[in-house]
């Protein structure tokens, strides 16, 4: 398929899920596709020059982590931006954004503490906003495609 | 934010780029100094509560020589010197210095980042008395002029809690350049009230003497330590000074406080206490008996402003730190909106906005008085004024390889103020200071939680995840 698609991941170096799921459903891959991970590190400022990590995974299958710092507003377009000149083929124009809409349940546990905790984790995670809404994303450009996790 | 405070998007230069300018000086007094410079509102008000009404001479210079002394060695010297010195790559505030301890959850240490997360936590905590107990404090200023507002005095001061909570969402930094005149303004004028209070009985200048803070503080047993609950409102906004480096600069910081600030609070306090010198029984608000009687409007309405101020840094800083916590993972996402295109101080986040709301109206309609709020004011920012001073010790020894020795020794007069003022602080507790800590502990368990949840999730994404060999081939 033509185009561009980026992989929204909280899973760094392999191969999201969310890719795997999707192959296995179109029967086709982009002509590039890009998992990409939002990382906040541990100081306040990341400078523009060290915000992305770019790495060719295979042909027109690419990586890329990007950097912020915990006071910064986080931009995907504008990383993805930088991405480009740095020779990743990407067409800002009609990328399009997947994400995963989790929806998480919880099972019963032995420890009545992590069970709350994770119960609550989880009333919190269904009432937490989505991806796009952080990230500068084009919302008409953003597909999330929901699925099940277990914890 | 003034043009000369620019915006460098590199941590080194953030860092070298702030110079202590005149107008960044100033602009501090609008941002940092709002709840330090409005406590004389209601501070003295609070200690004459605690000593039972009764404020004979002996009780008055003490309680001025604790006020004193609690300023130096708490903001003037921990804060302003040594705390203000830890910053992580030009930011502060508890949850920079808990991540300058380099403590790790998963390789040992977690007691640093349990205090670091708590500490944080807890100053949502008393972030919702704050916007309360000024306002109420400003608006009771009428009760001593005429009688006519008494009843009115809540109701006034929700309506202007409610709009200043409304008018969020618009984003506050067109409004924010006027608050540095008035700031400067109302410094000017409370240190001139402070002067005349002093020129009436200037024998109040002894108690600069620690001895009379001593005495007041091991003559009197329980009460005594019940004194510096009430003299600990004056510092309660300590915390925020570091927590706004980041955007201010260090130095900026530090000049005003010293040029401006502590001048015009020292002056102040002495004035009242001055007051109480030649009538032991006065009553009413110290602060408004200090101005004379035809210029308690204006001064209520110029006070109004100052704590309208106040609660604006405290809620932009709630904005602040929630996107900061969310960031390092320790809260759940939120909707934020940004309302200008500056960098922070300009974001809105809609459910730290009406939660802060709902709870802090609550507040001032359930106490209805300045006076019954101080009772439980100060809880929640006196412990983690404590666990800053643990971390800072990490700090001194792991970052700044200090020996032992002075290590032990800075922190250590700093925890014994500290911890003075905690357990002071734990006698509020039955009067409604459990309310902030009950509040700041909701907020630790939120944190928590969302944070091994989210890694236990991860995890299960992990195990779902194949490496990109086995799926390209």
């Amino acid at each position: 398929m033509p185009g561009t698609a980026v992989f929204l991941t909280r899973v760094a170096t392999t191969t999201p899920f969310l890719i795997v799921e999707h192959v296995a459903q179109m029967r086709a891959m982009y002509e590039t596709a890009i998992a990409l991970t939002v990382k906040f590190d541990y100081i306040p400022r990341v400078a523009p020059r060290d915000r992305i990590e770019l790495a060719k995974l295979a042909d027109g299958f690419w990586h890329i982590t990007v950097h912020f710092g915990f006071v910064q507003i986080p931009d995907i377009p504008a990383a993805l931006r930088q991405a480009k000149d740095r020779g990743c083929p990407i067409n800002l124009e009609d990328a399009i954004y997947f994400g995963a809409r989790d929806a998480v349940v919880c099972y019963k546990r032995r420890s009545w503490l992590v069970h709350v905790g994770l119960r609550l984790f989880t009333l919190m995670f269904r009432n937490s906003v989505r991806a796009v809404d952080l990230f500068k994303i084009p919302p008409e450009k953003f597909v999330e495609i929901g699925r099940q996790i277990e914890i | 934010m003034p043009a000369d405070i620019v915006h460098v998007d590199d941590p080194v230069l953030t860092r070298v780029a702030r110079k202590t300018t005149p107008a960044a000086a100033l602009a501090a007094l609008g941002i940092v100094y709002g709840d330090l410079g409005t406590s004389p509102l209601y501070t003295l008000q609070a200690v004459v509560s605690a000593t039972g009404g009764h404020f004979p001479p002996e009780a008055a210079l003490g309680s001025l020589s604790l006020i004193f002394w609690a300023l130096i060695i708490t903001i003037s010297v921990k804060y302003c010197l040594f705390v203000m010195r830890a910053d992580n790559h030009g930011e502060g505030g508890i949850l920079a210095l808990m991540s300058m301890t380099g403590a790790n959850w998963y390789e040992g240490r977690r007691i640093l980042i349990v205090m670091g997360l708590f500490g944080a936590a807890l100053i949502y905590g008393d972030g919702i008395i704050t916007p309360a107990i000024s306002v109420l404090s400003a608006l009771e200023g009428l009760n001593v002029a005429t009688e006519v507002f008494k009843p009115h005095v809540v109701s006034m001061a929700v309506a202007i809690l409610l709009g200043l909570f409304a008018v969020q969402s618009r984003g506050t930094a067109q409004i924010a350049k006027a608050f540095v005149p008035v700031m400067l303004l109302w410094f000017a004028i409370i240190a001139a009230l402070g002067v005349a209070g002093i020129s009436r009985y200037p024998e109040v200048i002894a108690a600069v003497d620690p001895r009379y803070g001593i005495a007041l503080l091991t003559g009197h047993g329980w009460s005594g330590i019940a004194v510096l609950g009430g003299v600990f409102l004056a510092m309660t906004g300590g915390e925020a000074m570091y927590a706004d480096m980041g955007h201010i600069g260090r130095n900026p910081i530090r000049t005003s406080w010293y040029g401006i600030v502590l001048p015009a609070l020292l002056l102040n306090y002495a004035g009242q206490v001055a007051l109480f010198l030649g009538d032991p029984a006065m009553d009413g608000n110290p602060f408004f008996r200090l101005a004379p009687s035809w210029s308690v409007y204006p001064l209520v309405g110029l006070a109004t402003i100052a704590t309208i101020i106040a609660s604006q840094a405290i809620i932009t800083g709630s904005f602040s730190l929630t996107r900061q916590a969310m960031q390092l993972g320790w809260f759940p996402g939120m909707r934020i909106r940004q309302t200008s295109s500056e960098e922070y101080g300009q974001i809105y986040v809609p459910f730290v906005n009406w939660t802060m709301m709902v709870l802090t109206i609550g507040l001032t309609v359930s106490f209805g008085s300045s006076d019954r709020l101080a009772g439980a004011y100060g809880t929640a920012v006196s412990t983690t004024m404590l666990l800053t001073t643990a971390l800072l010790y990490n700090v001194m020894r792991e970052r700044w390889h200090w020996p032992a020795g002075p290590a032990l020794i800075t922190s250590g007069l700093f925890l014994a103020v500290d911890f003075a003022f905690f357990a002071a602080n734990l006698f509020k507790i039955k009067e409604g200071g459990w309310i902030p800590l009950a509040f700041g502990t909701l907020v630790f368990i939120i944190m928590v939680s969302w944070h091994f949840g989210f890694e236990a999730m991860r995890h299960r994404h992990t195990v779902l995840t194949e490496t990109p060999d086995e799926f390209f081939r």
